[in-house]
């Protein structure tokens, strides 16, 4: 046998055979290459044999049931949220209403600071300029109303029409306490 | 996946992920972040019923993970530990029958030490393919889906580890010898 056939032979080995064929203990007897390459071969075999005896500790297992099962599942998966989170996830899909949404807040906006923030005499707004502003506000929202009433493609789902129209209103009643009522959106 | 699946699945399988993130990362607290890690997201994120191997699944999630924190150490540059600091006789070996023979296991370990270095050494592809391959006894193919690389790559891998095991063992016995 000759060392290259020991090392073909040594990589082909499935198991670690009990005895060693005759003729590679006859090479080994002079070569000591081969008997070093023998040797790491089989201490390699044992040393894989020994690493697989580890275990896991039990504090770990219980640190595991701990985190998962220590709690309620559901409490695990379903974080809470907040109402903005819920806003923000309902919102997200529907685009157009998010649009609506944004416009009117914008409208309401700007209108409780026209009112809010009323010209004095010594004002640089006149009076009048003030009055345009508003009435241009309450057409613009009279024909935002009117669209948002007919357009039934783009306010399909129920719930987040009357959410809209909910927010609408109070955000009207803010803005004009005297002159809209319910029966005007 | 009910309460009772999920906890045989942690009986049966905390073991090879503990021993794989360990001889991969070489620190015990490590590992044992890591199988909490796996078997927390395992909880989580609960994967289909018709998963094809459960074994397969949670070691891809080690490997990820050790390659995660493996990754994120060496950019952290900081030191390791060495691996035959973990694998000292009294606490990692305590298991395995001890040996009449005092200067047999006195070799025993040396060997031992030997070879957890040259694991320690080998670059991180190669140590997950031999252990996956030597120690958790997975198939080609396994440790193809596990490592989430061709299965070209991983006989690569794995004859270049060998054949580096065999250099770094036949050094020992070479010194020995000597």
């Amino acid at each position: 046998m000759t060392c290259k056939n020991t090392e073909r032979y040594l990589e082909t080995l499935e198991t670690w055979p009990d005895r060693l064929p005759p003729e590679l203990e006859r090479h080994l007897q002079h070569c000591r290459r081969c008997r070093e390459a023998v040797a790491a071969e089989k201490a390699l075999r044992t040393g894989w044999a020994e690493l697989r005896h580890i275990k896991c500790p039990e504090q770990v297992t219980e640190r595991i049931f701990q985190k998962t099962l220590g709690k309620q599942p559901d409490a695990i998966l379903q974080k809470k949220t907040g109402w903005w989170q819920d806003w923000l996830t309902a919102l997200v899909p529907r685009p157009a209403f998010a649009a609506w949404m944004l416009m009117i807040a914008f409208i309401s906006g700007a209108m409780w600071l026209t009112y809010r923030y009323q010209p004095t005499e010594t004002s640089p707004l006149p009076r009048a300029e003030v009055r345009q502003t508003r009435e241009d506000i309450e057409y613009a929202l009279s024909i935002l109303f009117s669209t948002l009433r007919k357009s039934e493609s783009v306010t399909r789902d129920l719930v987040f029409r009357q959410k809209l129209l909910n927010t609408t209103k109070r955000s009207l009643k803010i803005a004009f306490p005297n002159q809209h009522n319910e029966g005007e959106i | 996946m009910d309460e009772r699946q999920f906890k045989t699945l942690v009986h049966r399988h905390k073991d090879r992920v503990y021993r794989f993130a360990l001889y991969m990362l070489g620190n015990r607290e490590d590992a044992e972040d890591v199988v909490q890690d796996v078997f927390v997201r395992l909880w989580r994120q609960r994967p289909p019923q018709q998963i094809r191997s459960w074994e397969g699944w949670l070691m891809r999630v080690t490997h990820n993970l050790c390659v995660d924190r493996l990754r994120r150490r060496q950019f952290e540059q900081r030191r390791m530990m060495p691996l035959e600091h973990v694998a000292n006789p009294d606490s990692l070996m305590t298991r395995v029958p001890v040996n009449p023979d005092p200067s047999a296991e006195v070799e025993r370990n040396d060997v031992r030490r030997y070879l957890l270095q040259a694991i320690r050494r080998l670059p991180d592809p190669l140590r997950a393919a031999v252990l996956l391959r030597e120690i958790e006894g997975m198939h080609y193919q396994e440790i193809a889906d596990a490592m989430q690389v061709p299965l070209h790559s991983v006989k690569a891998y794995l004859h270049r580890a060998r054949k580096q095991l065999r250099t770094v063992l036949k050094s020992y016995f070479h010194q020995t010898a000597e």
